[in-house]
Parts: C-alpha cells; sequence; structure tokens
C-alpha cells in the first residue's frame, strides 16, 4: 500500500499558486521535501492534513481519500509542525493526558521512554522549554501513539547538531518498520541527504522533480572548469551553475558528459540550488 | 472531546483561576442585597456571567496565539468537536455560575424568609438568558474573524449589551424595579434556540475556513 498518492493537486492564491502536484510515497520509505521559503511546502502538507481546502486533485492517505472519514485516518498519522502547537503553559505530563484521550492507541509506558530517550522534561512549561526540546516534545508525542505515516514540517530547524543527529536517529528507527513511513520538508538539506530513500524538489509551487536520492545522486555530478569550456558540453547537460572569480562549478548529467571530463559527486543542498537558480554569481 | 475539555480544564486552571474567584467573591456579596431586582444587585448578579463568557473567548485566543488551532487540525478532532469543546465549557462555566448565584440566591431568601420557587426559577432563566446570549452572539464572530479582531467585536457587543440594559434601568425606573423572574421565562426559549443556531453556525464557520 502507498501511505500517500497525491494526483494533479493544485491550489490558488492570489499571489501564489501550487500546481499540478503528483507524487506517490510508498509504505515503508522515507521521502523529503526541499524547496526555498515560499515554494508551497508547508501549503502541500496542510493540503494533505485537509487544513486547505484543494481546487483540483486528489490526495489519498494511508488508502483513503484526506476528505473521507479523515479523522480515522489521522490516528495513524503523527504531525509535528514547525509551530508545533502546544499551549505555552502546559506540561510534559498534562499534554500526555491530552493525548491518552485524543488517540485510540496511545502508549504511554512509550511516550515515557521517548521523553527519557530524548531528555525531556516532565513538569517544565512548554514555553519554557527551548526550541530544540519544544520540537523534542513535538516529535514524542507524534510517535508516541505507534503511527504509520509522520508529517513533519521542519521539524529539524531551530535544533542544535547533537539534538538533529538524535532526532535523525529517532526518525531512522521508526522508518525501519515496513509499513512506517515520513513525509519530511525541511530547509536542512544535509539531514534530508541523511535520512530519505526519496527526494523531491519543490520550486515556485511547482515539483521540479521527485527521484530515488541515490539516483539522484548517481545521475548528475559537478564539473569545475573554465567558463568558456561548458560550451563543449552537449546541450542540456548543464543544468545550472555557480560563477565565481576562480572559475565555474556546472550540475550536470552524467549520461549527457563524454567521456574524460572529470564529473565529481553532487550532494543534495548544491543539486538544489544550481537546480533551482539557473546560474549563481558569487 | 475529553481531550479538548481536559486541555482547557488546564488553561482555565492557569489562566482563569482569578476570574474563578471573583465569581466566587460576587455570588457571597450578593448574599446581603435586600432583593431580586436590576437595581439592588443587578450588578452581583450579571457581572459574574460577563466574566464567565469571558473565558472561552480568553481561550479561542490563546489557541491562537500559542497555535493551537492549527495544531487541533491536524490531530484527529473534527471541527465540529473543536467547536462543540468551547460550547459546552462554556455551558458549564455558565451552569456553575448559574447553580452557585441561585444557591446563594435561596439562601438568603431563606434567611430573609421570602422563598419563592417561581422567582428562582425566574433569575436561573434570566441568568441563563443573559449568559447565553452574548455566547451564542460572540463566538461565531471570534471563529469568523479570528481571535483578535472578533475579540474587539465580542468586548464591542459587551458594551452595547450593558448600555441597553443600563438604558433599560435608567429610562424605565419601573422595570428595574420588576421582579425579574416574569420577564425571563418567555425569553428563554428563544436565547436557546439562538444558542443551538450560533452552535450550528460557528462549525459551519470553521468547516469552511482555511488554517
Amino acid at each position: 500500500m502507498n501511505a500517500l498518492e497525491i494526483k494533479n493537486l493544485s491550489k490558488t492564491y492570489p499571489d501564489f499558486r501550487l500546481e499540478n502536484i503528483s507524487f506517490t510515497l510508498p509504505s515503508g520509505y522515507i521521502l523529503g521535501l526541499v524547496g526555498e521559503n515560499g515554494a508551497g511546502k508547508t501549503t502541500l502538507l496542510k493540503l494533505i492534513l485537509d487544513m486547505l481546502r484543494r481546487d483540483s486533485g486528489s490526495v489519498t492517505v494511508l488508502g483513503r481519500d484526506n476528505r473521507d472519514g479523515f479523522r480515522l485516518t489521522k490516528q495513524d498519522i503523527g504531525v509535528v509542525l514547525d509551530s508545533v502547537g502546544i499551549p505555552a503553559c502546559l506540561n510534559t505530563r498534562q499534554m500526555g493526558k491530552i493525548m491518552a484521550l485524543t488517540y485510540t492507541n496511545w502508549d504511554e509506558p512509550y511516550y515515557e521512554a521517548l521523553l527519557d530517550t530524548l531528555s525531556i522534561p516532565r513538569r517544565k512549561a512548554f514555553q519554557s522549554m527551548s526550541r530544540g526540546t519544544q520540537m523534542k516534545l513535538g516529535l514524542a508525542i507524534a510517535l508516541a501513539h505507534h503511527p504509520k505515516l509522520l508529517i513533519l514540517d521542519e521539524a529539524t530547524s531551530g535544533l542544535d547538531p547533537v539534538v538533529r543527529d538524535e532526532v535523525v536517529q529517532m526518525l531512522r528507527e521508526f522508518a525501519l518498520q515496513e509499513d512506517h513511513s515520513i513525509l519530511i520538508c525541511s530547509h536542512i538539506v544535509s539531514d534530508l541527504e541523511k535520512l530519505c530513500d526519496y527526494i523531491a524538489f519543490l520550486h515556485r509551487g511547482k515539483l521540479l522533480l521527485l527521484e530515488e536520492k541515490d539516483r539522484l545522486l548517481e545521475a548528475y555530478g559537478l564539473v569545475l572548469c573554465e567558463e568558456g569550456d561548458l560550451a563543449a558540453l552537449p546541450q542540456g547537460a548543464v543544468q545550472g551553475k555557480r560563477v565565481n572569480p576562480y572559475g565555474v562549478q556546472a550540475l550536470v548529467k552524467r549520461e549527457r558528459i563524454p567521456a574524460g571530463w572529470d564529473v565529481k559527486p553532487v550532494d543534495i543542498e548544491n543539486l538544489f540550488i544550481l537546480m533551482t537558480k539557473e546560474e549563481v554569481r558569487l | 472531546m475529553k481531550a479538548l475539555l481536559l486541555k482547557d480544564a488546564y488553561l482555565i486552571w492557569k489562566y482563569c483561576k482569578s476570574l474563578v474567584l471573583i465569581c466566587l467573591i460576587f455570588s457571597i456579596v450578593s448574599l446581603w442585597t435586600p432583593g431580586i431586582t436590576l437595581r439592588y444587585n443587578g450588578f452581583f448578579l450579571l457581572y459574574p456571567c460577563i466574566l464567565m463568557i469571558n473565558i472561552p473567548t480568553s481561550l479561542l485566543s490563546l489557541d491562537s496565539s500559542s497555535k493551537w488551532d492549527l495544531y487541533a487540525a491536524a490531530l484527529p478532532y473534527s471541527q465540529a468537536q473543536l467547536v462543540s469543546a468551547k460550547y459546552l465549557l462554556g455551558l458549564f462555566l455558565g451552569g456553575g455560575i448559574l447553580v452557585l448565584t441561585l444557591v446563594s440566591q435561596g439562601l438568603r431568601m431563606y434567611a430573609q424568609e421570602s422563598f419563592r420557587w417561581d422567582t428562582l426559577i425566574g433569575l436561573g432563566a434570566g441568568l441563563l438568558c443573559l449568559y447565553c446570549l452574548p455566547l451564542s452572539l460572540c463566538l461565531p464572530l471570534l471563529y469568523f474573524f479570528g481571535a483578535e479582531k472578533g475579540r474587539m467585536l465580542y468586548v464591542f457587543l459587551l458594551i452595547s449589551l450593558s448600555g441597553v440594559l443600563g438604558g433599560v434601568i435608567y429610562f424605565m425606573p419601573e422595570l428595574a424595579q420588576y421582579n425579574l423572574s416574569r420577564l425571563t421565562l418567555p425569553a428563554l426559549p428563544p436565547v436557546l434556540g439562538l444558542l443551538v443556531l450560533s452552535w450550528w453556525t460557528s462549525i459551519r464557520i470553521c468547516r469552511k475556513r482555511e488554517l
């Protein structure tokens, strides 16, 4: 079963349009959504969670349309929003009691274990917690009812590298079960690179690509050369470039590069930057 | 629904304890007033109601400022549950203050050897009307305009209603001497109808709202 199926999803605002988005997230996989500010990541997540009305298209979550009995489907979804959304004065224990009445399969011992693992204080009010601890609490709540699908909006932003690593590790463990899936959007592309099986690029409301991460890294590479040398490459080989005083860094499709060129590996962050900006001049 | 009520109970305990305490004090003070009329103890009877109406509206503002409204939309609650929890909470609080007032006024009448069931029932109906009317009007406004704008409209609404009531007492002094019970019972069914309409309207507003 697919955890998520999105077909021709569109949403129009006066100054922004999310256009004809289609993709599938198979169960057991992690999909990372990369996009600049205002690319439409949060709009897409809200459409998936039926917090916004779509103009057209369909959204199927865990095998059911998200307008059809979605309250029941949400029992199997864990959500961490960028703003987390826990009332400021509530502490960890109180949130546990509220969530025990919210989710039918809330697992209190597991919640307690998660609080211990993530070193989240029990009696501290949410507003007194650091941003990192707030996010960790959001994640503990999202995990403690054993969801099948995790939807995370910037869940690692604002965290220090140590905490981010802990969170990434926890998400990896969650995804080990074959019916567990994660849709995560983040600015921190390095986290997505560590975590995801699939990567999607969202740019100005359009899905630029969605590909298996490993295949993506195999398909693209970086060529370092003089700007004039690029003219020797076949048309369509160069997908983007960054010009600096010492030369040019060009994102290329490996399959189109003639033999003899030194093509270096590219990471997801550079791939996204170079793909979304036709030419970056430094 | 229980989860939403529990969450609101925690917030009330944290932020609105003082309001509950003031209501208790007012109910106790009203024991020493001479009778149930707008002139003698209208302030002591009405003010706790106004304070109690303030609680659901304050909770909506708190939900908005903490972005709980956004988070709750992602949790397995329906819009109808989210709205109904606020109305139910409003009714619990209103019911609480009503019981408190009726007990204190019953005791006062008993002590003054003027106890009458019809007066007490009339008072209950009156307080219920005066509590439910602003609640019915302000909650849909809050859902429609959002917590901040809606709250300003709610304050305007309360001032207007208080002004109307004050005007009635000032310009129609004979009405102020009148026993409340004779006015209130006929008003109760339409006010309760308005409350149901308000609840239904709020659910419709929230279902159409985009977060």
